[in-house]
């Protein structure tokens, strides 16, 4: 009010002393308030950006360790028929050696299985012709 | 029989280890690439390394030790090296010598067996045989290929070596052939000779092991495996083999089949060896790894009886009968086991114990002081060979009995092949010439007359175990596979059968089980050769069939039953008719009347002709005469009638002696008695003429006699008399038939009144 013709310093209504004028002043509270939310904006700009970075990573690094995976499956995979193949092997192998073992206990069974018919045959005969 | 396999976690040799060789008081030392030989104990425990020489090493062998006891300065082993030379080293590690021998690698060598020479082979396919001290001797063979293994032959006389795909058995001396033969589709990696069987093994790049005698006749050959065969090596007692390859140690038979295969985690086995019990054995691996192996699950059976040896110190025995388990444990390892005859001996490191069937708790034991590489037993003692002590014979208390001994016993070649007990005697085949037999009195250790002799070598023998020592006989295979059987006591060799694979007398009786062109064939009563022996094929049973394969060995003839092993492994068991063990009962405590009551009941000519045989031997005429009739024999019948009527004793040996076709025998027994008279009439009976005429000349008496019955023989015969000492007595000798007639009666009326004669009751 006063402040327009002193053009300098001027009062405002808690009667502080201003240099600039009221207007100015104003505009400049606004700038000021509207900086500060602008800032604040960006802040929460920056945090939301920086958690989706780290979605983002966090993700990629999954996305690494899948394909890690997935190449050590293929090659397991594709290793595993010769795995198989090995193993078959070996297998066999244990069941040739059982085969003859088994073969070499039957032999023996069975030639016991004669004795004792014969030693039944015998037996038989003693006592059928002592009656 | 299976292996346990103990191996270390971590390797001790940081590269490649190349061989192993256990020394005299059983530790294992290893060589390998990393320059390093290093010292295991017997449970497969690193003991330190013993020394690193700037070598890569491709071999090891310690020189060989015959007993325990002498070892004075032979406590060196030698290694091969891949730059030419080979290293004598002591065991503590100090190097002795070493000696430039080859170009390029040495990659193997052998001591022989008495350790007075050393063979090397090499890259340049050289054969070198050195002094003891390592001083060049000789260039024994020169090969185009590298040479990868070489072994001694028994006798140190020859030496077997591998090149390229070819065998090579090659004699010290310069003037005998080399033999030589392809034995593999691949190189030949790895050969073994044993001492004792005289058996060869080898192994290849064909993924194939083959077993061969020493002629170079294959004896069997495996199916290929999955990786070449690198390493093969002979039990020292030549029972068993070890065969190596990529991760894989089998326990083969002599006769090749398997016992067990073990997986290791060595890589390659590229060297086996065998302690000298032959209890354990230890492999060097390819990939730095020495792993070590104990034969567990040793079985061996008796009537109801088995006994297993389950660890190297624990026994299980196991009555089938009685369903009874009983566990010996002992302090040390056990080296060698045997059962039969109602006893378990259990030789072990230090101690031997006798246990009898029917009671485990209180056995009899003795110290041993050496490693015993044999037991075998008889129904009164058994026999333990060792390498000082020798052959030695114990009573089932544990009482050593003697020590038969002579002049070229080598105790470390001898198996239950080359020597033999019985309850009065022991036969031994003499190494040193190996076509003769020794006989020893069991009691003294005294040897029994002079060596029997063949003309080809004896490879099997076997004495029979019941009766009394004059009925002792010794069977025999020679190398052509011909059975032969003798009396110990004035020995006759008779052939018994050809392509013989196998022969066993029977525990309890003289029966003898033999495989013969793979049947088996039972010998009833084989001292009916020396009986009659138009009776043999009587007494032989032949059991048909050809079940029992190529090889069949005869592992038991207990009682009635024959245990046979087959080729491929398998055991069979066979029986017998239990009649023959019967009748040897009855004869045996000369119950004649019911042996004949039991062949009446059995009906069974093979019975009669064993009870003719055996009353023949026996000198009982009435059986002989039952049996003879019961076989419709009626030429024999009429003979034994005719032996019956003879008045004396003496006269009646004499005919059963000229029964059993031995005339001089009986004529000795005339002669003795002073039966001059029968004497001479008994060689009349055999135009025996000439002997006839030189009794009566020599007793002054009967010339006559003689030129009457050859006078009355030439009119029958219409020949002229052309025997000169006839012409030349008939002219001087006057021959009347009356006065002829009357002295031979005369002779008669003597005869039978003899003290003592008597007619057969």
């Amino acid at each position: 009010m006063s402040s327009v013709e002193n053009r300098g310093i001027t009062f405002d209504e808690l009667f502080r002393i201003r240099v600039l004028d009221p207007d100015k002043y104003s505009q400049t509270e606004n700038l000021k308030e509207e900086c500060s939310a602008f800032t604040e904006n960006i802040q929460t700009l920056s945090t939301t950006v920086k958690t989706l970075i780290d979605a983002v990573d966090g993700q990629a690094e999954r996305i690494e360790n899948e394909k890690l995976r997935a190449v050590g499956t293929c090659n397991q995979a594709t290793s595993e028929v010769e795995v198989r193949k090995r193993k078959k092997k070996e297998l066999q192998a244990i069941v040739a050696e059982k085969k003859e073992e088994i073969e070499r206990l039957n032999v023996q069974y069975e030639s016991l299985l004669k004795v004792q018919q014969e030693q039944e045959l015998l037996i038989a005969k003693i006592s059928d012709s002592n009656m | 029989m299976r292996l346990k396999i103990t191996q270390s976690t971590s390797n001790v040799h940081t590269d490649l280890a190349s061989a192993v060789g256990w020394n005299p008081t059983n530790e294992l030392y290893s060589c390998s690439d990393d320059k390093n030989v290093s010292k295991w104990d017997m449970n497969g425990e690193h003991q330190g390394q013993v020394c690193s020489l700037d070598a890569f090493f491709t071999d090891l062998h310690w020189y060989p030790v015959g007993s325990k006891r002498e070892k004075t300065g032979s406590d060196v082993f030698v290694v091969s090296c891949t730059d030419g030379t080979f290293k004598i080293v002591n065991k503590n590690g100090r190097l002795e010598k070493s000696v430039e021998a080859h170009r390029g690698a040495v990659i193997s060598l052998r001591w022989n067996y008495e350790g007075t020479a050393l063979v090397t082979a090499g890259e340049d396919g050289l054969v070198k045989i050195w002094s003891r001290p390592g001083l060049l001797r000789s260039t024994l063979s020169t090969t185009d290929n590298s040479i990868y293994s070489i072994a001694w032959g028994p006798d140190s006389d020859q030496v077997l070596f591998a090149s390229g795909k070819d065998l090579t058995i090659k004699p010290l001396q310069p003037s005998a052939k080399q033999l030589q033969w392809k034995a593999h589709e691949g190189t030949v990696l790895k050969v073994d000779w044993n001492p004792i069987n005289n058996l060869i093994v080898s192994g290849g790049e064909d993924c194939r092991y083959k077993v061969w005698d020493c002629f170079g006749r294959l004896l069997y050959q495996s199916s290929p495996c999955d990786h070449a065969v690198t390493s093969v090596s002979w039990c020292p007692d030549g029972e068993l083999f070890a065969v190596g390859s990529f991760n894989l140690l089998r326990l083969c038979d002599k006769t090749g089949w398997t016992y067990a295969k073990e997986k290791t985690k060595t890589g390659s086995l590229l060297n086996i060896g065998w302690t000298t019990d032959g209890t354990q054995l230890a492999g060097a691996g390819g990939s730095g790894a020495v792993c070590f192996a104990q034969i567990i699950d040793r079985t061996i059976e008796w009537k109801r009886i088995s006994a297993t040896l389950e660890e190297n110190n624990r026994i299980r025995i196991q009555d089938v009968l009685s369903e009874t388990i009983e566990e010996l444990d002992f302090r040390d390892r056990v080296i060698k086991m045997s059962l039969g005859f109602n006893h378990l001996i259990v030789a072990t490191a230090t101690q031997c114990s006798i246990y009898n069937t029917s009671n485990w708790n209180t056995p009899h034991i003795f110290d041993l002081k050496e490693t015993v590489n044999l037991i075998l037993q008889c129904d009164k003692c058994f026999l333990m060979v060792d390498n000082f002590n020798g052959i030695q014979l114990f009573s089932y208390e544990g009482r050593q009995i003697c020590n038969p001994k002579f002049q070229g016993l080598r105790t470390e070649f001898l198996n239950g092949e080359s020597v033999c007990v019985s309850g009065d005697t022991v036969a031994v085949i003499d190494r040193s010439d190996s076509k003769a037999i020794r006989f020893f009195d069991a009691a003294g250790g005294k040897q029994i007359g002079e060596p029997v002799t063949h003309t080809l070598e004896i490879t099997e023998i076997a004495l029979n175990q019941t009766g009394p020592n004059t009925d002792r006989k010794l069977i025999f295979i020679d190398r052509n596979r011909d059975l032969y059987i003798t009396p110990v006591l004035k020995p006759s060799l008779i052939k018994l059968g050809t392509m013989v694979d196998s022969a066993v007398w029977n525990d309890t009786s003289d029966m003898l089980a033999t495989m013969i062109d793979q049947k088996l064939v039972v010998w009833y009563y084989p001292n009916a050769v020396y009986v009659d022996k138009d009776l043999v094929p009587l007494t032989k049973y032949v059991k048909e069939g050809s079940e029992f394969g190529k090889v069949p060995k005869i592992c038991y003839f207990h009682g009635s039953r024959v245990t046979v092993r087959r080729s491929d492994g398998a055991l069979m068991t066979a029986t017998v008719a239990p009649y023959p063990l019967l009748l040897y009962e009855h004869t045996q405590s000369s119950q004649w009347d019911r042996a004949t009551r039991l062949c009446r009941y059995v009906k069974d000519n093979s019975l009669w002709a064993c009870l003719a045989a055996m009353s023949i031997h026996h000198k009982n005429l009435n059986t002989a005469e039952v049996a003879f009739a019961a076989l419709e024999e009626l030429d024999k019948l009429q003979y034994v009638l005719h032996i019956k009527d003879m008045p004396t004793e003496e006269g009646r040996s004499a005919e059963l002696a000229l029964f059993r076709r031995r005339p001089d025998e009986a004529e000795s027994i005339l002669l003795q008695a002073g039966l001059t008279y029968r004497a001479i009439k008994m060689n009349i009976r055999l135009f025996n003429w000439d002997r006839a005429l030189e009794l009566a000349v020599n007793y002054r008496t009967h010339v006559d006699t003689v030129i009457y019955f050859r006078q009355k023989h030439l009119e029958a015969a219409k020949r002229q008399e052309t025997n000169k000492r006839f012409l030349q007595y008939v002219t001087s000798v006057q021959v009347e038939e009356e006065a002829i007639k009357a002295k031979i009666q005369q002779e008669k009326e003597k005869e039978s009144q003899r003290p003592g004669a008597k007619r057969a009751a």
